[in-house]
């Protein structure tokens, strides 16, 4: 049972991680925390819904459904993109210069729009997406290996890497970290700061919906499901450390193994049933702002002159 | 302005306010027919559960139809009122609040959800107003000595203690888990689930409840999978049953999973998908090709609304039921309609209905179905 809980906890963390990144990345240059984020997820997974369908319905999947699997991902991740930047100009830029507290009210209304506006579209029953992957089940000892948990580890681990790699090598990623780092001197470097911000709420809100399509083909969609995936994956980027890209990741990673073996393990031995696990995850996040609240990896400090 | 203008300006806003008022007031109320027997009804219209609130509405508008098309009761036409309850508690006291005020409410089909019907029971007997619940099969829902109180369907105690002996003696299960939702309705049913198996000598491993409105079960059933049991027997609605039975698949476990009625609807064929194959639900209708009226029902049904529902027929016959108590009363008062639908026999499509001292159907036949290519198909 040790080795299923690890498994299922990595494919539920390497979610968590792909949302916490959003959390973070705004973070880092806007020391903002976007709570839109969660339902940005949410969008992505109808999104993607939409999309896949829309593509079966043109019979695209005589190119292998692997192909349409890939187009479906990048169609939404483009689609989404552009709705985090839509909201960033709209809603946060107008507030870039007033006190901390604005832009995160602006956020939760934000997020209070989105989740009864897709209400209102899509309704409140349980999309389900059509099954795609095969079923396939590979048995290793103990442990039961479903594609599908497969697949998400491996969509997720691959874009990480794909993240990485792209704010260490590439100008606009050098570009990020320097905006991040500090705003003001960066616009001095002849860095546009607007645009490197909208690039930053892209990339996260795309991130955010892969995240989305990926839950939505394990399980299904509901509109309200942006809520405490939005909420946990703040937790894990706050455990990380929040600003701090490799520890989104980490700490998505991290609590989604905990929330596991909590469930099985830890909870019973202290009279709790297992439906408590959702309250780990705050339990962990009122620990780490008491102990650490600088989290796992630290944050992005800007160096003070 | 001088003054004279400005009480000018005050008296002519004044009049035209109570001119609009006026007429407001009286196009209201020439709006509402003159004479109408109001139905109320209170189920889960909005939400994940939408769709059996749906059908178990269409099902009462249905008989309402029929029977205004004959000529209505008493010389007047029914009207069903129908409010979202969202399948909350609090949402359906608030309904029955709003229902018993209404003078010309003269009975109530509903809840559709245990946790609905028995608060709100509460509110109904209070006004003396007959409640006939087309699906609520908690237990208690009946032993509280209330005498407005009925229900179409059977109740848990029958449903639990019958699946128990059909997992044990027609499937032969031994090592039995059991989850339930925590709501009134599963956590009730899968109680009295374990209590017939039990009788029966079979052995159950796990109880354990599941939050509703969750998404990921592959811890607890990561659980239930390393006890071994030989069945999982689930006490809950479609939404969660349909995500097990898709989790169960993907832990690569290949024992059945078994439910009450709360599982018997295509939406749980929806959610689950190819998962759904080999699950199994118990239901308190038997299936068309048993019953006539049930085939002639769908028909009808399918004629103005589509596919229908779990709980339809069991709506259109409590309607039936109240009409024929009203009729027998012959007079609209709800204390008196009370007293006759506790006299009712009324041959319906779910069969003959009579109730007995507590306001349970004497009906208590229980089906059992298994999905079979995609399909709710009779478990012979």
């Amino acid at each position: 049972m040790v080795l299923q809980s690890l498994v299922n906890g990595l494919t539920l963390g390497s979610v968590y991680a792909l949302i916490a990144l959003g959390y973070t990345m705004v973070y880092g240059i806007l020391e903002l925390i976007n709570f839109a984020h969660g339902e940005i997820y949410m969008v992505g997974a109808y999104i993607g819904y939409g999309v896949l369908i829309m593509m079966m319905g043109m019979n695209l999947h005589i190119f292998g459904y692997g192909f349409t699997l890939a187009m479906v991902f990048v169609i939404t991740m483009i689609l989404v993109g552009f709705l985090g930047v839509a909201i960033e100009r709209f809603a946060y830029r107008p507030l870039r210069d007033s006190p901390r507290l604005a832009p995160l009210i602006c956020a939760v209304g934000v997020s209070i729009f989105l989740q009864n506006i897709v209400m209102l579209i899509c309704g409140t029953g349980t999309v389900v997406y059509p099954e795609i992957l095969p079923n396939a089940n590979f048995a290793i000892g103990d442990v039961n290996l479903n594609f599908i948990q497969l697949f998400i580890m491996g969509v997720s681990f691959g874009t990480m890497i794909v993240l990485h790699l792209f704010i260490k090598n590439t100008k606009l990623g050098k570009a990020m970290r320097a905006v991040a780092q500090d705003r003001t001197t960066a616009s001095l470097m002849g860095i546009n700061v607007d645009v490197i911000i909208s690039v930053t709420f892209f990339i996260g809100s795309a991130l955010g919906a892969v995240a989305g399509i990926l839950v939505g083909m394990r399980f299904d969609v509901e509109y309200n499901m942006g809520y405490l995936a939005g909420l946990k994956a703040f937790t894990a980027a706050v455990l990380g450390g929040i600003g701090n890209v490799p520890g989104a990741m980490l700490g998505g990673l991290v609590l989604g193994i905990a929330e596991n073996f909590a469930s099985i393990y830890l909870l019973p031995y202290i009279g709790l049933t297992h439906e408590y696990k959702d309250a780990l995850a705050f339990v962990i996040l009122i620990i780490v702002l008491i102990v650490k609240p600088s989290g796992i990896l630290g944050e992005r400090i800007p160096e003070k002159v | 302005m001088n003054r004279k203008r400005i009480c000018g300006n005050y008296l002519r806003f004044f009049a035209g306010a109570v001119a609009v008022l006026t007429a407001v007031f009286v196009l209201g109320c020439a709006g509402e027919k003159a004479d109408v027997i109001k139905i109320g009804m209170g189920s889960p219209l909005t939400g994940d559960q939408a769709k059996i609130g749906q059908d178990m509405k269409n099902g009462a508008q249905l008989a309402v139809d029929d029977i205004n098309q004959k000529g209505g009761v008493l010389g007047k036409n029914l009207v069903l009122v129908a409010h979202d309850d969202k399948h909350e508690p609090r949402e359906a006291v608030a309904i029955a609040q709003k229902l018993k005020t209404d003078k010309k409410v003269m009975a109530i089909v509903g809840h559709l959800n245990s946790a609905c019907s028995l608060p709100a029971s509460n509110i109904y007997h209070q006004a003396g107003i007959v409640m006939i619940s087309p699906s609520t099969t908690n237990v208690t829902f009946t032993k509280r000595g209330y005498r407005n109180v009925f229900r179409v369907c059977t109740n848990d105690a029958v449903q639990g203690q019958t699946s128990g002996k059909f997992v044990y003696e027609r499937l032969k299960k031994r090592r039995i888990a059991t989850l339930h939702d925590k709501t009134a309705y599963g956590q009730g049913l899968a109680k009295e689930f374990v209590k017939g198996v039990k009788d029966f000598g079979g052995d159950v491993i796990l109880f354990e409840g599941i939050t509703q409105g969750d998404k990921d079960y592959t811890a607890i059933l990561t659980k239930v999978r390393s006890l071994n049991p030989d069945i999982l027997y689930f006490g809950g609605m479609y939404p969660e049953g349909g995500k097990l039975a898709k989790q169960m698949s993907e832990l690569g476990m290949k024992i059945p999973l078994i439910g009450g009625d709360g599982l018997f609807d295509s939406e749980f064929l929806r959610i689950a998908g190819r998962h759904a194959e080999g699950c199994m639900a118990s239901f308190l209708v038997a299936p068309k090709e048993k019953m006539p009226s049930v085939a002639d029902f769908e028909k009808a049904y399918r004629e103005k609304f589509g596919e229908m529902g779990p709980y339809s027929p069991y709506a259109y016959d409590a309607v039936y039921i109240i009409a024929e108590a009203i009729k027998r009363a012959n007079v609209l008062d709800r204390k008196k309609i009370a007293e006759e639908v506790a006299k009712t026999s009324y041959n319906g499509v779910v069969g003959l209905t009579m109730f007995d001292e507590f306001g349970d159907t004497l009906n208590k036949e229980i089906f059992f179905y298994i999905v079979k290519d995609g399909k709710f198909v009779f478990f012979e």
